[in-house]
């Protein structure tokens, strides 16, 4: 798995490869420094991302719940089939924010504060 | 023969060899890729557990992962010689829940159930856990 994070007034990381049990501790660290760093306006560019386990979706609701307790929100753009109909499966679809694209989703930021 | 068999050190280390198993099984028996994906989550899941939870205290074990596909459904076999752990006893996750209410993890059990077709457990008469997944290769 890799993590490209560019901060900015929405901050995008942009991932990919698998997240698993073996790389998930990575992704939650390396998403919520950027919390930490008051980067709340956060997109994950999932477009890239093959495979979750529970673990990838641990780290997911860690930092939503980090970005919207910081009056932020972390969203998802770009999420593939299969692991869509995890997120789908765990309730997950529910509670997160899902774009198309990275420019939706940062789009729907802005639009917020129009 | 169309039958895989691995055991390993119940240790993170040693995940991506399980997984390298199922991944290979699935492969050889002509899985899709969302099946071999189905496997590879479900294994990963129950192996995480033995080696988060199941040998928490003390030494890690072994686990033992085989898996069987000579016939349809393939038979995943999962045993260790951890603590005993049924996990036919463990709460539905709530999964309409608000974000404010959500807990950060429990879904590994779920997903395994939501990945496979059939959850078998038995403990083994001396000690430790033996589970049967199977899962249709080709609905």
């Amino acid at each position: 798995m890799q993590i490209d994070i560019t901060p900015g007034d929405v901050t995008v990381a942009a991932i990919s490869g698998s997240v698993d049990s073996l790389t998930a501790e990575q992704l939650m660290q390396a998403l919520g420094k950027a919390v930490s760093d008051n980067q709340v306006r956060l997109v994950a560019d999932f477009s890239e991302v093959v495979y979750t386990s529970s673990a990838g979706l641990r780290a997911l609701l860690a930092t939503l719940k980090d970005a919207r307790r910081q009056g932020g929100d972390f969203r998802l753009a770009g999420v593939q089939p299969a692991v869509l109909r995890v997120l789908e499966l765990s309730g997950f679809t529910s509670i997160l924010k899902l774009y198309g694209d990275v420019g939706s989703a940062v789009a729907s930021f802005d639009a917020e504060l129009q | 023969m169309n039958r895989l068999s691995i055991t390993r050190t119940a240790t993170l280390d040693n995940l991506p060899e399980l997984l390298a198993a199922a991944d290979q099984a699935c492969e050889r028996a002509g899985a899709s890729r969302e099946v071999r994906d189905a496997v590879r989550l479900a294994v990963e899941e129950v192996s995480v557990n033995v080696i988060t939870h199941g040998y928490a205290e003390g030494e890690p074990g072994p686990i033992t992962l085989e898996l069987d596909w000579e016939r349809c459904p393939m038979t995943i076999e999962i045993a260790d010689r951890a603590r005993r752990f049924n996990p036919d006893t463990l709460p539905a996750p709530s999964l309409d829940a608000a974000w404010e209410d959500r807990p950060i993890g429990g879904l590994g059990w779920h997903l395994v159930r939501q990945m496979v077709d059939e959850v078998r457990y038995r403990p083994d008469p001396e000690c430790g856990n033996h589970l049967t997944l199977v899962k249709h290769i080709h609905p």
